[in-house]
């Protein structure tokens, strides 16, 4: 074996502390969060950034007291260099984990460097591309993702934030807050001048453009844009889709909630936006889903080939977090697409779901006779009708009654109908130009959802969510949404659970409950 | 490539390139994990990457070698480079490279590759071994830089190991560290695991007269096992083994561990989902030797899985401590556990052969897809002493008396919570058919018994 290297010897280096530094894990952009990598990554001249990373500033966060903003703040300093040019960046706040400022607009576009000074010590720098234009739009939840920061304009004076209980009118005017739409003459960490910016803007509500009446700095903050626009008349929902393209740059996706005068937003799956605001601050729900699927393996899953049939019953009373893993709360009205960036994160543990007793098994009676779903574990029923069969053994199209016998302790006699429509045969249509997809079949009153995801060995893909009724037949993904994420996603269209009234049953003790067939080929 | 090989100028036979560089894959120089560090030594494999073998002779290393780059991230920073090959590069990762995702583009005179890519991470330890493959017995040496075929408690070694982080102060990509004060030591002190116990960090920094290789400074513990591993940030390296010295304070040592999740039977339940459960049971009996001193029982699995029981003879005492799965993740709520749930039903290839597979929402699994097997492993094993905040496991903490000169025995009859032990295993996408791991079973730093067990993972046929 020989030395690796003559290196000075042990006893010289048994210094054992490490040694903190500043260290640098992204620049973003300050509204959209968009991850280095990813569309919309680029940072606008003269827009807000912020800075993650470990050792940055104080243990406190401390904010700029006023105009001018300061370039060294609670010690912190951020120093931009692109090309020859090396300049210092105005700061919002600094903090241990965290730094906002806004990249100076005469730091020319190509690729930048960053580099944080904090108590003396600098970190290694990271590199990161400037460019003239690229929209974020500020979010409620202050990474970019759910709703937009928008204020429904009732009145001079009466400006609401939008929230999925205060939704904005058809037609009515509101402001979105964003960044990025461009540089500015005078210095950025004076307080702006408002003036409309020459940069080529659309705003998309529910995938349809909004007539803007103004899009540049607000006079309040300086970095910050507002953009003026008139929600479309024809857009209802609680998760509208919001999105800004901007000299050639794609926003995030955001939503706004819009609902008819005198009434509350509806999310797709049937929930009204106070129920969902209910769920969010800790309530509960009693969800009865019985779902029946018939399973055929392609070549790739090297199973068997032929038909796999089973009947699935789920009563739990979940909280938020699971409840939304289960039903999907928040997909885009229909017509319309979202793109997440990251994976959808509870905002903590899901309180471990109840198994609600529903009976000893459920009863399934169809056109090839009866079958029991017995009961496997608390509020959990399954059972297998086929496996590998060359034909179809149980599950055939046409009208079932499903009932839970004298009922349980928590959820009391039911009984329901429901009809396997015609299978849903898909075609999916990758072109130059985007991805259509159209279907056969499915339950006509339905909608569906055309999802793109992926996950690879490094984890999710940004990943895309539309949602069509069924009755349309047909489906093209715009260009925008598809420039907003991987090429290589796996297209996924099913049913939306529920979203069809046939689909539904009511038994005591079951807030919301459906039955959903579903034909997979795997 | 050997380590002693990065460091070397070597000049080979050159074959032309006619065609345009392809890469097959990217992995950690030193553990062979497809996550890179920033600022690590990773190896790039494919064809027609470079005319002929040439390795950098000087640092800063140079980001052009024999006509071939090495591109990263969509703002295409060029990596600095240790060696080409026509079949493989090394080079270093930009510390100034951001971001989770990067693409990765080797340029030849030929054209450029399409683009690769790979997990960037902030921390990605990887410790160089002797079979340069990130498996296998660590490049461990003396104070003296002699190789060290025996580790003893409380003797200093030094390893080397890539992917521990940003240094202060400050290197910049491609130069070396220092050989002379100030150093660069690194801005993270990384925890180094020898046989289990915690070891002594007395220096972690920048090799001098390398880019992108740490040294490691430690003083160990007596050893519970042979393996050596680092955990920086979160990060856990590959499990490397080292000699260690067994003890002479038990007798009649003797034990068994087996897989008792998933099972390796051809007719088991294939895992549906990543990541997946992994049950481990151990029995063991040995003797306490009369002048007995401390020593350990320690069971190990993949997916930090362990029961590793420290005796103390001169108090009559033991106190184990077993790995067994926090509350949320039984009931498939994997939200807080660092782990995103994959659904492996859905892996399917797509048109031009990239195999995808759909993340489960929110990070939950569906407790419909929960196999009873799964379940029933699950009912062997009671929940940690706390509750877990962060993380798919939690401990137990069980305590009894052990005297020196009687008979200890780890079965299901005594000591029986001691004996099954679990924890989570991701499955690298696109899955394997199989997986397998490996266990080991240690008495009194005596490997007793080991096994390697294979078990099914696909096909994905969803059954109850």
């Amino acid at each position: 074996m020989p030395r690796i290297i003559n290196l000075a010897g042990f006893s010289m280096l048994a210094v054992a502390c490490a040694s903190a530094a500043p260290e640098i894990r992204s620049i973003l952009n300050g509204a959209s969060y968009a991850l280095p990598g990813t569309p919309g990554s680029a940072i606008a001249q003269g827009s807000i950034f912020v800075i993650f990373g470990t050792e940055l500033g104080p243990a406190a966060l401390e904010q700029a007291a006023g105009f001018p903003l300061p370039t060294t703040l609670g010690g912190t300093s951020v120093r931009i260099t692109s090309g020859s040019v090396s300049l210092d960046a105005p700061l919002l706040y600094v903090s241990e984990r965290q730094v906002a400022g806004i990249l100076p607009s005469p730091a020319p576009v190509g690729i930048g460097l960053v580099a944080v000074t904090y108590d003396g010590r600098t970190s290694q720098s990271g590199a990161f591309r400037i460019v003239r234009t690229s929209p974020g739009i500020l979010a409620q939840n202050q990474a970019g993702s759910g709703a937009a920061l928008a204020q429904n304009i009732n009145s001079a004076v009466d400006q609401p934030r939008n929230t999925i209980s205060r939704p904005a009118r058809p037609g009515q005017m509101a402001t979105l807050w964003v960044t990025g739409l461009g540089p500015v003459p005078e210095p950025d960490g004076a307080q702006p001048t408002p003036r409309d910016l020459d940069v080529d803007l659309e705003v998309l509500v529910g995938g349809r453009p909004a007539a803007v009446r103004y899009k540049g700095r607000s006079p309040c903050c300086a970095g910050a844009d507002q953009i003026n626009f008139e929600v479309p008349r024809d857009v209802e929902g609680c998760y509208v889709p919001v999105v800004v393209r901007a000299g050639g740059a794609i926003s995030n996706f955001t939503t706004i909630s819009v609902a008819r005068p005198g009434t509350d937003c509806v999310d797709v799956s049937g929930i009204t936006g106070p129920e969902i605001e209910r769920l969010q601050t800790g309530g509960d729900l009693r969800l009865g889903a019985i779902t029946l699927t018939a399973a055929k393996p392609t070549e790739w899953s090297g199973d068997v080939p032929g038909f796999y049939e089973y009947g699935n019953g789920e009563f739990f009373q979940y909280d938020w977090n699971i409840l939304n893993a289960r039903l999907g709360i928040g997909r885009p009205p229909p017509g319309s697409c979202l793109v997440s960036l990251r994976p959808q994160n509870p905002a903590g543990f899901g309180r471990r779901p109840t198994g609600l007793d529903a009976g000893a098994a459920l009863n399934l009676s169809g056109p090839k006779g009866s079958r029991q779903i017995p009961r496997r574990a608390p509020g959990t029923y399954s059972e297998s009708f086929s496996s590998g069969a060359a034909q179809l053994q149980y599950l055939e199209p046409g009208n079932y009654i499903v009932d839970n016998g004298s009922g349980g302790a928590d959820v009391g006699q039911f009984r329901a109908t429901f009809t396997i429509p015609p299978e849903l045969t898909t075609t999916i249509q990758r072109a130059a130009i985007g991805i259509t997809v159209s279907w056969r079949g499915g339950d006509p009153a339905g909608l569906l959802t055309i999802s793109g995801s992926g996950q690879d060995s490094f984890g999710p893909s940004p990943f895309f969510t539309c949602t069509e009724r069924v009755a349309a037949g047909r489906f093209t993904v715009p260009d925008y949404v598809l420039a907003s994420v991987p090429a290589n996603l796996s297209i996924n269209v099913a049913a939306v659970p529920g979203s069809s009234p046939q689909a539904r049953f009511r038994a005591p003790g079951v807030d919301v409950g459906y039955i959903l067939f579903s034909s997979i080929e795997y | 490539m050997r380590l002693y090989q990065l460091l070397l100028a070597l000049l080979a036979g050159g074959c032309v390139v006619v065609a345009q560089p392809a890469v097959d894959s990217i992995v950690n120089a030193a553990s062979y994990d497809p996550a890179v560090p920033r600022g690590g030594l990773v190896s790039l494999f494919g064809t027609d990457l470079a005319r002929s073998t040439l390795s950098a002779t000087s640092t800063p290393l140079p980001k052009r070698l024999d006509g071939t780059s090495v591109l990263v991230g969509d703002l295409e920073l060029e990596a600095p480079l240790y060696f080409v090959s026509p079949t493989q590069i090394n080079f270093q990762v930009p510390f100034e490279a951001l971001g989770d995702r990067l693409s990765i583009v080797v340029v030849t005179a030929a054209g450029r590759s399409r683009p690769f890519l790979v997990r960037l991470t902030a921390a990605g330890p990887g410790i160089f071994t002797r079979s340069s493959d990130g498996k296998g017995r660590a490049l461990v040496f003396s104070p003296a830089f002699e190789p060290v075929e025996v580790v003893s408690g409380g003797e200093p070694i030094i390893f080397y190991a890539t992917g521990l982080g940003p240094t202060n102060p400050p290197a910049l990509s491609g130069t070396a560290g220092a050989a002379v004060e100030p150093f660069h030591r690194l801005t993270y002190m990384p925890e180094v695991f020898l046989g289990e116990m915690p070891a002594r960090v007395v220096f972690a920094g920048l090799a001098p007269g390398l880019a992108g290789v740490y040294q490691l400074n430690v003083i160990p513990q007596t050893a519970a096992t042979d393996r050596l591993w680092i955990r920086s940030r979160g990060q856990i390296s590959n499990f490397t083994d080292v000699g260690i010295r067994a003890g002479q304070n038990v007798t009649n040592a003797r034990g068994t561990i087996e897989l008792l999740y998933p099972t390796a039977r051809a007719d088991a339940e294939p895992v549906g989902y990543s990541p997946h459960l992994l049950v481990a049971r151990f029995t063991a009996r040995l003797d306490i030797a009369p002048n007995a001193d401390a020593f350990s029982v320690a069971a190990v699995s993949d997916g930090g899985a362990s029961s590793i029981i420290r005796f103390d003879p001169a108090n009559d005492t033991f106190e184990g401590i077993v790995s067994v799965p926090a509350e949320a993740p039984r009931y498939g709520d994997f939200s807080r556990t660092g782990f995103s749930p994959v659904d492996l039903f859905s892996c399917h290839n797509l048109s031009d052969g990239t195999p995808v597979c759909q993340p489960f929402p929110n990070a939950i699994i569906p407790a419909s897809r929960i196999p009873p097997a799964e379940r029933r492993a699950l009912d062997l094993l009671p929940l940690p002493d706390a509750p877990v905040a962060q993380g798919a496991t939690g401990e137990l903490r069980i305590r009894g008396i052990a005297r020196r000169g009687s008979s200890f025995a780890i079965d299901a009859d005594n000591n029986a919570r001691l004996s099954t032990f679990a924890g989570y295993v991701t499955v690298p996408l696109p899955p394997a058919p199989s997986r397998t791991a490996t266990l080991k079973l240690f008495i009194d730093g005596h490997r007793v018994a080991s096994t390697e067990v294979s078990y099914r993972v696909g096909p994905y046929s969803f059954q109850f």
